[in-house]
């Protein structure tokens, strides 16, 4: 072997890659020399060669496909077309919003000057003033209301029964004390509005008791606990 | 590659028209690289259906983007580069082994010749190799043997180092070697020459 073969072959793995561009006629210059020296002298790269440019030959000459390109071009063009219309399309719309926008801008400006907004404002603040003035009743009011007088209680009551509220921080002393000064007895304790009812004896008069308890300071309510349709009512306490 | 005849306008030439919206230019230059487009990007992704939209979203591409283009690059590497980006996400986005037979694809390929696609598919050995080969040593394969490109042309079109195509080829290689041993017999293990 001379020294020229041996530098030859000395890059032989790297001659090996570039033998399918040799094959292809791609390789130019020093590097096509390289290659061509090394085939010179090495038998391995020379039947690889052989079989590159077998299977180059092969793949040159698989048939052509004969395809019509034309349907394909003409998707294509309806394609970019269909698109720049949208896209145009998409322009031109925010400018036509645009316009009516600033076109509803001008009647405004035109119809709402100064002059007219004063009255304008002044029949809003009269519309929300008498909303709240017949429209705000609060829900709470009416979720908490209770009576002295509930319909439904009405059949445990008899003639003789009185409805009590007493003021605030009244002694039981206080309490026994005042009773006992129209005979009565207590025959429903406090409910929860504070109502006691009060039975006085058959024969005594219901409104002079109620009178009674009416005169003393320390009560807040006294009503007969059934309605007396048949005489006027005497009022609240 | 690709050379035009004489009298018609070069690649670049028509890209530049492409520039201005000359929608006849944008049709010569399909025209010159629809066959070529199609065969590419059957032999890297095998999928019939898929090859005309693959093609036509790489030209789409290029009319949209024919400003963007470097009048000193070549035009084939660039539309080549483009077709064979579109045939990877086209793969990826269908699984694999989900192939057409050849009878369906055909109702679907708009002007197809029966021989040519049978051709290109049954009669051909290579076609055989290729269905075994993953899509980066396919798209070697092609670009170097049917298109005639170098290995620095092919690394641009497939965005990857010139070791990695001549890595890939070299794969290819000797996958063709062992799948027909009979054609291209394998001459050694390590591929270690020897002087004569």
């Amino acid at each position: 072997m001379n020294t020229q073969s041996s530098l030859a072959y000395s890059d032989h793995d790297e001659i090996w890659l570039l033998i399918p561009w040799y094959a292809n006629g791609s390789l130019a210059g020093s590097e096509r020399n390289r290659v061509k020296a090394h085939i010179q002298v090495c038998l391995l790269c020379r039947r690889e060669l052989s079989n590159q440019t077998m299977l180059a030959k092969k793949l040159e000459h698989t048939p052509r496909v004969e395809i019509s390109s034309k349907p394909s071009f003409e998707r294509l063009m309806t394609r970019i077309h269909e698109e720049d219309e949208s896209k145009s399309n998409r322009i031109s719309q925010p400018i036509v919003s645009q316009q009516r926008l600033s076109r509803w801008r001008l009647l405004l400006d035109e119809f709402f000057t100064t002059k007219h907004m004063v009255p304008v404002f002044a029949t809003a603040l009269l519309a929300i003033a008498i909303a709240l003035q017949f429209g705000g009743i609060p829900s709470k009011g009416i979720k908490d209301y209770h009576t002295v007088a509930n319909s439904h209680e009405l059949d445990r009551f008899g003639t003789q029964d009185i409805r009590v509220i007493f003021a605030d921080r009244v002694t039981e002393q206080e309490i026994s004390g005042l009773i006992g000064s129209i005979q009565g007895n207590i025959v429903d304790h406090p409910n929860s509005v504070s109502a006691m009812t009060v039975r006085i004896p058959d024969g005594m008069s219901i409104d002079h008791a109620i009178n009674q308890l009416r005169g003393s300071k320390l009560v807040i309510f006294a009503e007969p606990a059934l309605p007396q349709s048949d005489k006027p009512n005497g009022g609240g306490g | 590659m690709f050379k035009p005849h004489i009298g018609e306008p070069s690649d670049n030439d028509l890209i530049r028209q492409i520039c201005e919206s000359d929608t006849e230019a944008f049709e010569v230059l399909y025209k010159r690289y629809y066959p070529k487009l199609f065969r590419f990007v059957f032999r890297v992704t095998r999928q019939l259906d898929q090859i005309e939209e693959i093609i036509n979203d790489t030209m789409y591409v290029v009319w949209r983007r024919a400003s963007s283009f470097q009048p000193d690059a070549r035009a084939s590497t660039w539309i080549f580069g483009i077709a064979y980006k579109k045939s990877l996400k086209s793969m990826s986005e269908r699984p694999t082994g989900e192939h057409l037979e050849l009878e369906e694809a055909e109702a679907l390929i708009p002007g197809v010749q029966d021989s040519g696609l049978q051709n290109l598919e049954l009669e051909d050995w290579i076609s055989v190799a290729f269905s075994k080969l993953p899509a980066d040593q396919r798209a070697v394969l092609e670009l170097t043997y049917h298109q005639g490109l170098h290995y620095q042309e092919i690394a641009q079109i497939m965005d990857c180092p010139e070791n990695t195509v001549k890595t890939r080829m070299f794969n290819a290689r000797k996958k063709i070697k062992a799948l027909f041993p009979e054609f291209l017999p394998e001459s050694s293990s390590d591929h270690r020459g020897y002087l004569i």
